[in-house]
Order: structure tokens, then sequence, then C-alpha cells
């Protein structure tokens, strides 16, 4: 090491917003209701993994022309899907089978929202990419070992997802992720998280993490060398 | 002995088809007689077509020409053919001298005295045999015996065999099928001189099959067998040595003679590339050849996948896609590491509750080093990781190993991941320019468009491909790159004077170093998918480093063209080579070294220039037997750019002199079948072969013939039944 480098120390972070991650929520009419939960949500996934999120959740048009540039997009409403024309949903078909991903999430918990849309992206993908999560699936062991998805709900069944040659491209939630870390602008948390209290507030945080691993890193945590060490931990 | 010998002959009075319509002609006339005899009775009927047939077929036998023919033969003796085996087998001092005394003027002017004699040599054909011929080394690769004996059989016209003799060891590469059939089918005894089987002493070594192909850090096994003629009882021992692997000692047991044992011998070839295993066995007291003791088996060594290490500092989009492409693609495997969490980040959560892992990077750049082929460090710094005390191993196992590295841009990653003056910066093809990260988006420029790399798989032109893609977000600074580098993309500042590289790749010692300065090649993916475009330009640029970082030779700048895996003893080997420059053009006027070496043997240089399609000749002589590793290179500015390695083989006795003769079942299976018979070349003559005698043939000296139907009698015999049947007639009152 030169003298020189000493002195400039380690060098600070370069890359900046370009190498981070930014969510981008899809314009369905409730993003805002939701923008600042992303954009908190970041913050907890800075501090506790080595990825860098931009600081500001983004909305986005669904016939942007940059939406190829987000490869996670976030969509979040209530009720049936939205009704957007069909050429739209083969855009986001498109979307997903070059290699983006979507997560549906539902303003309320228990919502049938998400799972609503997957249906309708489904219709422009194969007939076998609806399934559904298993307690074994990685997302759920990304990077916390979790159960099933939470968020100001828990999801009492299974998570509907789209998979595409063994790779999720859609989840369907419907446990408003975003409003269990959303705070008001007073600093308190906005809505209150049942059954499980501030215990589960921290569970959904930890699905927020798992989500975005998930989505960066796909099936890395069930590569062959990780599974004696995770089957370990487990037991 | 002459004599007058009648016999008789047909000399037709027209062509065949006259013939033809004048049969039919009759047979028409008869059948109309017949039906116009209906209104007769049977008898007269009956009486009357008898004789009409008998005129018609007198008729038609005379348009034949029938004569006698005369001839006046005199008998001439049998045919012998004498074959002489010139195959490398028989290149032994024993066996020369044997049929230089057999085969001699005097002795075959002495079988000329009772049989017509013709000679031939053989091995996979026959070749007449000029007798002063015989003081050269036989040199035929293979034999084919009973083919030669055929074929010299079908050569003999007029005069019949009285026998075929053949000077053999009976060694011969060709299948005995339907052996006795063919041997009959000639109808002449086979003599067979050969050595005495019981004073003949060899070991050989041979393949026990096909050498298999060997994948990378795979076991595989070779079959190879070891032969002895007039050792049996004898424990042998063999000694196999295989690059890399301790030599081995395997002790076997030669049963029976001839004796014969198969054994496997399993290993585990470390590198790719073509190597040789070297087995031999040690020479015994009175050995016929000594050549065939040792064995070189050229094994060549492919990838049965690619095995890349992906580390990566932290999980970006960068990653996400090049572990996806890594793990699509069914030729690599693919074992990835990422930084999940840093000591910086928050751990309040119990370690129980994480699918988390510590970093293993003893196992990783220690233990397991070696079993890769790619190592890839994506946005990774090492410091805050302990890989400091590692980073020398990488250079390593790249420099010495033969591996390959590239460091893929980031925030982690060069100048930021402050590889400067560390050995991952030695190893690196280009300096780090001690400045951070441009993050302006940019359109790459293409510096060296030939280079395979950017091979993009499609026709139009490179910069174009680039332009029409999504702008790249940043990229780290780098300097200038070191001698030999090829600059292969740089940022549009780019100039001679200030150089601007974002993919750099050099060949570093026996491996190869790439550097490229930017963490958002991703958008080469998803991005373009928005425009419609294809990723392949991702994927392909992709592919192309990974296949010239793990060594393919179709992305080396220097490479053997059409270079012979093995050459003949004595033969010269000709070494031709293509060199290509930085920009992936054919360079000419460059100075390219080659060295060849073999263990025990003085190593030999030579040097010579390139010409304008950057190819270069040599031609070396005098190459000892055994497996000679070539070495080529061509440097620039003391720095070595480009380099080939190859294995060639020279001196190896073929196969033929690895089969132990002589091979008197063989012999003594065609003789049984021919009802000839085997005899020891050491106590017999040509004289003392017990040949026919009265298989003779005989010669037309003079011909006449005489025709009959010129005879009055011939006329009146052939007619008598037409005067028959008119006397018929009138006597049955039918005129």
């Amino acid at each position: 090491m030169t003298l020189a480098s000493l002195a400039l120390g380690r060098p600070a972070f370069a890359f900046g917003r370009a190498s981070q991650l930014t969510f981008a929520l899809l314009d369905a009419g409730d993003a805002a209701a939701r923008q600042k939960s992303w954009a908190r949500l970041g913050l907890e996934i800075e501090s506790r993994t080595s990825i860098k999120v931009s600081s500001e959740a983004l909305i986005i048009d669904p016939d942007a022309a940059e939406l190829f540039d987000y490869p996670l997009l976030v969509c979040v409403g209530q009720g049936e899907a939205p009704d957007w024309p069909e050429q739209r949903w083969k855009r986001l078909a498109h979307y997903v089978r070059s290699g983006g991903m979507i997560y549906f999430d539902a303003l309320v918990p228990g919502d049938q929202f998400g799972e609503r849309c997957l249906e309708r992206l489904a219709r422009q993908l194969p007939s076998d990419a609806a399934t559904q999560t298993t307690r074994e699936h990685v997302l759920f062991r990304s990077f916390y070992l979790l159960k099933n998805a939470v968020g100001r709900g828990i999801a009492e069944n299974q998570t509907p997802i789209l998979e595409l040659d063994g790779r999720m491209v859609a989840l369907g939630a419907d446990v408003d992720l975003g409003g269990a870390v959303l705070r008001d602008e007073f600093g308190a948390w906005a809505f209150s998280c049942d059954p499980g209290g501030e215990d589960q507030r921290e569970h959904a945080v930890r699905f927020g993490v798992n989500l975005v691993m998930y989505a960066l890193c796909t099936d890395y945590k069930a590569d062959q060398v990780h599974i004696p060490f995770l089957l370990k931990r487990r037991q | 002995m002459q004599d007058w010998r009648q016999s008789l002959a047909f000399e037709p009075m027209m062509s065949g088809t006259s013939l033809w319509v004048c049969a039919l002609v009759v047979i028409c006339v008869l059948f109309v007689l017949w039906r116009a005899s209906g209104t007769l009775n049977r008898r007269q009927r009956m009486t009357l077509a008898g004789l009409r047939f008998l005129l018609g077929a007198g008729l038609l036998v005379t348009l034949l020409g029938p004569g006698i023919r005369h001839e006046r033969v005199t008998s001439v003796p049998g045919t012998v053919l004498v074959l002489v085996d010139r195959s490398r087998s028989m290149d032994t001092k024993a066996r020369r001298a044997a049929v230089s005394r057999l085969v001699s003027e005097a002795s075959i002017e002495s079988l000329q005295r009772e049989f017509s004699v013709l000679k031939f040599s053989f091995s996979r054909s026959i070749e007449p045999l000029e007798l002063n011929s015989l003081g050269q080394a036989p040199n035929g690769k293979q034999t084919y015996l009973l083919a030669s004996i055929e074929e010299a059989a079908a050569a003999v016209q007029g005069s019949p065999l009285a026998g075929i003799v053949v000077l053999t060891d009976g060694v011969s590469q060709e299948r005995a099928e339907d052996l006795k059939g063919r041997v009959r089918q000639l109808d002449v005894p086979l003599l067979f001189l050969a050595p005495n089987a019981s004073k003949s002493r060899d070991l050989s070594l041979s393949m026990a099959g096909e050498a298999p192909v060997a994948f990378v850090r795979n076991t595989r096994t070779l079959k190879v067998a070891l032969s002895g003629r007039g050792v049996s009882g004898m424990e042998a021992t063999i000694k196999v040595q295989i690059p890399g692997v301790a030599d081995q000692l395997k002790r076997v047991k030669l049963v029976g003679d001839p004796a014969r044992v198969e054994l496997e011998i399993p290993f585990k070839p470390m590198r790719v590339g073509r190597q040789v295993i070297r087995l031999s066995t040690p020479v015994v007291s009175g050995e016929e050849d000594i050549s065939n003791n040792v064995l070189l088996v050229p094994m060549d060594v492919v990838r049965d996948r690619l095995r890349v290490l992906l580390v990566a500092g932290a999980p970006t989009w960068d990653v996400r896609y090049l572990r996806r492409l890594l793990k699509e693609d069914p030729g690599v495997d693919l074992v990835s590491f990422f930084i999940l969490r840093t000591h910086e980040d928050s751990s309040s959560v119990p370690e129980e509750e994480l699918s988390l892992i510590p970093f293993p990077e003893r196992e990783l750049f220690e233990e397991q080093l070696h079993t890769f082929d790619v190592v890839l460090f994506v946005d990774f710094n090492y410091a805050p990781y302990s890989v400091g005390r590692y980073l020398g191993h990488i250079r390593r196992f790249v420099e010495v190993d033969g591996g390959g590295f590239a460091m893929v841009g980031g925030e982690r990653s060069f100048f930021e991941g402050q590889y400067q003056d560390t050995e991952i910066g030695r190893l690196l093809p280009v300096e780090i320019a001690s400045a951070t990260a441009d993050l302006r988006p940019f359109v790459p420029l293409a510096v060296a468009p030939n280079h395979p790399i950017l091979s993009l798989g499609q026709s139009a032109d490179v910069q174009d491909q680039l332009a029409s893609l999504p702008l790249l977000r940043g990229r780290n600074r780098l300097g200038d790159p070191k001698p030999g580098a090829a600059v292969i993309l740089a940022h549009p500042e780019h100039t001679t004077t200030r150089q601007q590289p974002v993919l750099v790749a050099a060949p570093a010692g026996r491996g190869r170093a790439l550097a490229l300065a930017v963490d958002s090649l991703w958008r080469w993916q998803l991005p373009a998918a928005a425009r419609r475009q294809t990723a392949r330009p991702y994927y392909r640029i992709w592919h192309n480093m990974l296949r010239w970082l793990s060594g393919d030779p179709a992305f080396s700048r220097l490479t053997w063209d059409d270079l012979p895996a093995s050459v003949g003893r004595g033969a010269s080997l000709p070494v031709r080579l293509s060199l290509r420059g930085q920009d992936w053009l054919p360079q000419a006027n460059a100075v390219v070294d080659l060295s060849l070496r073999q263990k025990g043997q003085p190593e030999r240089r030579l040097q010579s220039q390139t010409d304008e399609a950057g190819q270069v000749q040599f031609d070396v002589q005098d190459l000892a037997p055994g497996d000679w590793t070539l070495k080529a290179s061509s440097s620039a500015e003391g720095r070595q750019v480009a380099r080939a390695e190859a294995i060639v083989i020279a001196g190896q006795p073929s196969l033929e002199r690895r089969l132990v003769g002589p091979d008197h079942d063989r012999l003594k299976r065609l003789a049984d079948a021919s009802d000839g018979e085997v005899y020891d070349w050491d106590t017999t003559q040509l004289s003392d072969l017990a040949i026919d005698k009265d298989r003779k043939g005989e010669r037309i000296e003079a011909m006449r013939q005489e025709p009959l139907w010129t005879q009055p009698w011939w006329i009146l015999i052939i007619l008598t039944p037409g005067f028959i049947a008119i006397a018929l007639r009138r006597r049955w009152q039918l005129v």
C-alpha cells in the first residue's frame, strides 16, 4: 500500500445512485400511499445488509420507457387488478420474461389485490407459471429464516407466485408490507401490526429484506454449498 | 513332351442374335405344322412332329458350326509365389538375417528349376520384390497377411499355383473372419517360413483400447496391455509416469507363451490440454525388440464444465444477471459467494435466525482455488474479509497454474477496492488509476473491434452494435495498459496519449487476466429488452470473456497451424504458427521463439520472424524419440504477450511393432486350412519345402479346327428325318 493511498484512506463509495437499488412503484392508483414506506424499508435494508439502496422510491408509469431500468417493481392497490389495457399486461409479461420481478401487495391485509394481479399477468405467461411458495422456498431463507410472508398482516397460507424456469418472477403477498414499515410525519408507526404487534413488524422488515435479497440473488441460497449449513441451522 | 488332343468345338456361322431369330423361326414353323396336322390320327401326328423336330434341331446345330478341334499341348511347371513380410515387426537383426539367407539368388534359382517363381514383398499390400532391396530395413506400418496372399494369388495367370511360400513372423492386424473359407478358395497350399517361437523373447506395451478423452479433475482409466513371448512365468514391472502425479510401479505376472496381461490404470488429470502418460518396462536379456518396451500415450484433457468461482462484494444487479447467465449455462459449474452483510451492518438479530454463513476465505482461496478454472471478483473489496493474505494465491493460480482471473467494476473494485500495489494489482493487465469513479453514462469505444471478445453475434459493425445498446453507467478509472495487454473497450475520451481503458485483457504467465471497469453491463440485458432487443450481446460478451479467461485456444493470439500430433522416426517436424497483434489482426515482422524440450535431451531453441500474414514456420529435424514439449512465445517490451504450448511425440513404434511375434497360432490355422505347413526358418531352406510338383500347367503350342457341317455324311444325317417325313406322308397318302 502506498503512502498516497494511506493518506487518501478508503475511497468513498463512488458509483452513487447508478449502482444502488431503487424501488420503483408501478403507478396503479395507490402507489403514492406507500411511496415513503419503501424508502423507509430501503433504509432498513441498507442498515442490515451490504445492499446499497436509493433513499427515494420512485413512482413509474407502466408505459414508461425506463421501466426496464428497474429490475424490481412494486405494485400496490386494493380490490381487483388494475383495469389496464391488454398491451400493458403484455409489456409487463415481457418485462418479467426478460429478467424483471414484480411484487404485488395490498393496501389492506387480506385483500386479494395481489392474487388478482397475478391471475391477470399469468394469462400472458405459460400455463404452468402460476404456483405458490412452499415453506422451503428460497424467498424465506434468502437472508433471514422465515416461515411466510409478513407485513401489516400475516399470510395464513402459502403465497401465490409466478415462476419461469424455476425463477420467481412475480409475487402477490397481500400482507401490506409497506404499511408495516410506514411512519407518520411525527415518526410514529402509521399502522399497527396485527396480531403480532412489534415482533410482527420486525418480521415484516425481515420479509422485505428477504424479498429484495431474492430479487438480487434469486436462488443463491439454494446453491448446494449452502445446503449443509442451512440444514444444520434449522435443526 | 508334346501330344495332339481332339475336342468338339463350335464356331457359329452367325451372330448370337441371328441364331436366336433362326431358332424362333424353326419353332414357329414346327408349331404351324403341328396345328395343320390336326386331322391325322395320333400316331401319324406324333411321328411327323418328331421327325420335323429332329430336322429343325439338326439345322440349328449346323448353324452353330460344329467341328473337331485339334490342339498340340505342352506341359509347363506350376507357379510358386514367394512372399516376404516387409512390415516393421520384421525389423529385427535376426529376422532380417534369416530373410536374406532364405531368399537369396541361389535359392530362388534352385526353385526356378522346377517351378515358375514370382516374388512379392508385402505389408499392407503386395509389391514386386527386388532381392537387393532386402538389405533395407522393413518399414511397413501394418500387415494384412491373408489379404496380401489373396492379392498375390490373383496376380497369377495361366500357370496353376503349386504353392505359396510366405516368409513372415505372422504378426498381422487383419481380423481372421471366415479364414477357412478364404483359404480354401485359394486352393493352394500355404507354406510358411517363420522364426522359431521358442527362441524369441520380447516384451511389448500397447494400448488395450482407445486412448480415452479425459476430463480435467475426473478420474479415467487407461487400459494397456503387456504382451510377452518367451517370458512365461516372469514377473514384470511396469513404471507409470503421469504428469503431476508421483511415479507408480505395477507388477504383473506373465503366464503362457505368448502371454498377455491387461492392466487398468486410473488417473486424474489436473490440467487441461495435451499430456503424455509414459509407461515402460525393463528390457529382459535376449529381447528381440526393445523399442516396444516404452509406450507414450498422448492424452487430450478437456473440461467437462468450466468451473467458475464468482465472488461478489454485495448483491447488485450486475452480479444478479451475471450469476443467472452462469447458472443457466450447462457448460459452467458455478460456485458463487456474495457478501450479504458487512461488519458495518447492523447485527442485532440472533445468528440462528439468519441464513448467513461466514465467508469461507481460507477454503476458497487456499484449499479449493486449484479446482477452479476462472475466478471472478465482481465489485469485491478484499480488505474487510482477511482476503489480503490470499491475493498472492490468486496471482499464482493465474501465473503458475494457468487459471483465469477477472475483476469487474463497482464501488468496491480497482482503486475503490484499494487493489493498487497488491498482488492483484500486479496481476491485472492494466494500471489502476488513483482516481475515483467517473459516473457519467457512456457508449464504450471498440478499440480492438477484431478481438474475439467483441464477437457479439451480429453482422453489424461492432461500434454500431455498442451504440445501439443501453448506456453504461459510470466506470472505475483505469490507467495505462501494461505491455502486451489488449485494450478492447475504452471510454469515448480514450486517445493513444491519454488512455481511458474500460475492458483490458492480457496473458499473465501461464494464465490470463482481465479487467472490466464497469458495473452496469447488466444494462445490456433487461434494459436492452425494453427496446425489443435481444440480450445476445450481453450473453456473447460474457461467454467470450469466459472462453478467453479459460484459455480457449481459439482466443489465443499465437496458434498452431495443423501441428501433427506425432512424427515418425527420423522425419522432420513442420511447425507453423499464426500470430495476431493487440488489435487481433495478423502481426507481421514479430519475433516468435520456439523451444523444444524433452527430459534427458538438450533443449532446442529456434527463432523466426512472422511474415506479412502473421505466420511463421520452423522445420525441426532430427528429433530424438520421445515426447517433446513445444513452447512458442512472442514478446513485446520484455513481456511475453502471446504463448502457445503443445506436445509432439517423435519416433514412437507403431502398433505393428507392439504385437509380439512370431504368431505361430495364426500361421498354423492358415496352413491347416490349405493343407500347407509351418516351417522353422532356422532349419529349412526353400528347396526343402514340400511343394507339389504335379500341380503343373499346360501350354497350347498349335491348334486347328475341322468343320463337321461341310462333311457329306453330316448333311445326310441332318436331312434324313426330313426325307423320312416326306416318305411317310406319301405312304399315308397325305400329299
